[in-house]
């Protein structure tokens, strides 16, 4: 617990998300290497390979690919028992740029039994919104959309945490969050739906454009526990309280346990819950004549609660050290996640001669989430 | 949500210069932190982990803020 520079390491990762006919893919290297007794420097390439016809491309769009590459670099610097934390992540989209600046600063104290730690991002985002030829091909921006083709978002968030050992076999961590967003806080390309018979969608209803408010601040404060069992293994929990002010209130809930294995191999398992209400300006179908300023149709903005069951398994070599290296490691994991959306309706017909089952029922998925990586300390 | 804010600050705030102030000696003495020290009492033992499902989760639902990590951009949809 003492203030140390984090590990000197080098992790290079494949991830893939597949759920609701979405598929999103990709790498992710993080390497970070000391110099000197004081100063610590990350960097950090990460991409994502979207494939989607998801369900609101299914109901009213086209189905799409998109890349997204992010860079993050970044320096961790060591005072004596205060840690100062300063980082830039640049991500780039065909249609969304984004530049965040990370600080923190944390501190231990009491003996080395608390750490308190102050961190604050501010994040300048530009969104665009692409145009697509008849073949369904990337054609550019459309100029016509916002102010001469863009619009921004604005991002701060404001950490504060506290990290406690209780007794030698059990430490707590408290963790505040509060985020405050200015802008653009909606999808280019997602819409809601209105009552309409007789309508292109589904003959019983049209998409309208969402407009969402501009502004959204929330708060998140989380628990989380571990405790080390009287044999090798340590079990985990972690509960987190959400709110907005769009009026979404979220909890979650996770339990997870660690157990060692002959000193090389880690099993993890996890089990997760996650429960949200609605935004107040979310609608699933909105009546007839009943067109409000705000409006969406976001599922994740709707009342739902999902699962995940995860496990992880490690494996560590070279124990002993090799050549310049200290160990290494490969690791696995794997999460089924379940949505349930209470008033989210499925209103995708199907294709003639395959029409949707599901049509006219509350619509859910179930998705699964790979994670394998290769991991080297120096 | 401005009430719980405040509250959590001040608690937080209140606790660490409590705990500072009153020169408590630590309870867990530094040789009895063999079991802390261990990797699998970590709340995040692996960074490039931790931040991907992050990410998995940011990207499917409204709640945000308070985990591990930090990243821009969405890829969602």
């Amino acid at each position: 617990m003492a203030a140390i520079l984090p590990e000197d390491r080098f992790d290079i990762l494949y991830h893939r998300y597949e759920g609701d006919d979405v598929k999103v893919d990709g790498p992710s290297i993080l390497g970070r290497k000391a110099f000197g007794k004081h100063t610590s420097l990350y960097a950090n390439y990460y991409t994502d390979a979207v494939s989607s016809a998801s369900i609101d491309v299914r109901t009213y769009a086209s189905p799409y690919t998109e890349d997204r590459a992010e860079y993050s670099f970044g320096a961790d610097l060591l005072f004596d028992t205060t840690t100062m934390a300063v980082g830039y992540t640049n991500s780039e989209e065909n249609d969304y740029s984004s530049d965040t600046y990370h600080f923190g600063v944390s501190h231990t104290m009491f003996g080395d039994l608390t750490t308190v730690s102050l961190g604050f991002s501010y994040g300048d985002d530009e969104v665009r919104q692409n145009q697509y030829d008849q073949d369904g091909n990337y054609a550019g921006n459309n100029p016509d959309f916002g102010e001469n083709g863009k619009e921004d978002l604005k991002r701060r968030n404001y950490r504060l945490g506290m990290t406690q050992i209780l007794t030698k076999n059990l430490i707590m961590n408290l963790a505040f969050e509060a985020v405050s967003d200015e802008g653009f806080t909606q999808n280019p390309y997602r819409s809601a739906l209105i009552e309409d018979p007789g309508g292109p969608i589904a003959g019983i209803a049209s998409a309208v454009s969402e407009n969402y408010p501009r502004t959204r601040t929330s708060d998140a404060f989380a628990i989380r526990a571990n405790y080390f069992l009287p044999f090798r293994a340590a079990l985990k929990f972690e509960y987190k309280y959400y709110e907005d002010s769009w009026d979404i209130k979220a909890h979650t809930y996770k339990i997870g346990y660690t157990q060692p294995f002959r000193e090389q191999w880690f099993f993890d398992f996890h089990y997760r819950v996650y429960q949200q209400g609605q935004a107040s300006f979310y609608y699933d179908l909105i009546p007839q004549g009943g067109l409000q300023t705000y409006r969406g149709r976001d599922k994740e903005l709707g009342q739902f609660s999902s699962q995940g069951i995860g496990i992880g398994v490690s494996y560590e070599f070279l124990q002993n050290g090799w050549w310049k290296l200290d160990r290494g490691s490969v690791s696995f994991g794997y999460e089924r996640m379940m949505f349930d959306y209470d008033n989210f309706t499925d209103y995708y017909e199907g294709t003639p001669g395959n029409p949707n089952p599901n049509f006219g029922k509350p619509f859910s998925f179930n998705a699964d989430v790979v994670e394998v990586f290769f991991s080297v300390w120096y | 949500m401005t009430y719980l804010r405040l509250l959590l600050i001040v608690a937080m705030l209140a606790g660490s210069v409590t705990l500072s102030g009153c020169g408590i000696k630590p309870w867990v003495k530094p040789y009895e932190r063999a079991n802390m020290a261990d990797p699998i009492m970590s709340f995040a033992r692996d960074p490039v982990a931790e931040s991907y499902k992050n990410h998995v989760h940011q990207a499917r639902e409204g709640a945000r803020g308070a985990e591990s990590g930090a990243g821009g951009g969405c890829g969602c949809n």
